[in-house]
């Protein structure tokens, strides 16, 4: 038992080394103004938004912490295109965005980039 | 249907608030929110709501130009309002672009959504509140206590396969798209360029046992942007 332990806390400050690699840094907007427009909008007004274009609000809400993102993506494998942890990997798929976002991916067909959107 | 005529700012005003940000035409954050404050006193809240959809993807979605919504922005927005294509692939792609390019080019700027990568971790480590539907609910139900930023690093990289929530209440799909006709996994299109994922990688976020190594063909990296030199080092 004590030398899996030993061996646990030895692979534990190798993966914290592994951090020091490369510094990330987020974009990070001030986001407090839209916020304060988006609480303006009513219960119904809010849950048309959702139909419309998914859980925005909900995300626009959402506090987060930047160290936990910055930290993930040291753990970022470009090759695989997956985070690989000590024991384990995780991919972020269509499949979780679709749920996070609340977007359905049976509505409409996927973004295809044509470069020609009259805009103005 | 055009920008001006989904916003209703008339088209001179528009191009006369456009600013080069970064070799791509944007406007403020600012002036998005000044028109979004008279929108909602005067209570147009059809467009309002548009209009608060184009600056949360200018700035917090793709946040490439910093508090500008720069023309991709612009672009995907404009094409999920009128021709109602899907975004869910583009935020996905944009998150693996931004950090293969992390990688890559030695860029520390990570231009794609912090906030869904967020969720995506967080609504599969800690507690799971069973019935609960939606991971941002879920993220946000949680009171996380205050912790530095020294702390949350070390919380992220003691993470083990222990701590993980592989079958989550949130999680409604059992089959997941695998592979593309005519590709080894699956291709992204995104706003600034193309990279495909692997989802052969992912088989036991959906309660599949991982049968065997994937073969390097399935892992074959794929990746281009469509503009010249927006891969810059700052």
């Amino acid at each position: 038992m004590e030398v899996k332990s030993g061996f646990g806390v030895e692979r534990e400050s190798k993966v914290l080394d592994l951090k020091k690699k490369l510094k990330f840094e987020p974009i990070e907007n001030n986001l407090s103004k839209l916020r304060e427009l988006g609480r303006k909008l009513k219960v119904i007004q809010r849950a048309s938004f959702r139909r419309k274009y998914g859980n925005l609000l909900g995300l626009l809400e959402l506090e987060i912490e930047i160290p936990i993102v910055t930290t993930l993506a040291q753990y970022y494998d470009p090759y695989m295109r997956c985070f690989t942890f000590q024991d384990f990997q995780l991919v972020p798929t269509i499949e979780e965005y679709e749920q996070i976002m609340d977007i359905p991916l049976s509505v409409g067909v996927p973004y295809k980039h044509l470069n020609n959107t009259l805009l103005f | 249907m055009t920008l001006s005529s989904i916003t209703k700012i008339s088209q001179d005003t528009l191009k006369s608030r456009l600013v080069d940000i970064k070799g791509t035409k944007a406007i403020s954050q600012r002036f998005l929110e000044a028109y979004l404050f008279q929108l909602s006193t005067k209570g147009d809240w059809e467009i309002f709501i548009d209009v608060l959809t184009l600056t949360i993807y200018g700035v917090m979605l793709f946040p490439y130009a910093g508090d500008y919504i720069d023309y991709a922005a612009m672009d995907i927005f404009v094409v999920v309002r009128t021709r109602s294509e899907n975004p869910v692939t583009v935020f996905l792609a944009d998150t693996c672009l931004a950090l293969y390019l992390c990688y890559e080019t030695k860029m520390r700027k990570m231009f794609c959504c912090v906030h869904i990568l967020y969720v995506w971790l967080m609504a599969r480590v800690g507690d799971n509140v069973l019935g609960v539907r939606c991971p941002i609910e879920l993220v946000t139900r949680r009171k996380l206590e205050r912790r530095s930023g020294k702390e949350w690093a070390l919380y992220v990289a003691g993470l083990n396969q222990k701590k993980i929530i592989w079958q989550p209440s949130w999680q409604q799909r059992s089959k997941i798209i695998f592979s593309c006709v005519g590709f080894p996994n699956v291709p992204l299109i995104g706003v600034r360029g193309c990279i495909n994922y692997n989802p052969v990688l992912a088989q036991r976020q959906f309660g599949y046992p991982i049968r065997g190594a994937p073969t390097a063909a399935a892992l074959v990296v794929l990746v281009c942007y469509y503009r010249d030199g927006f891969v810059t080092k700052t």
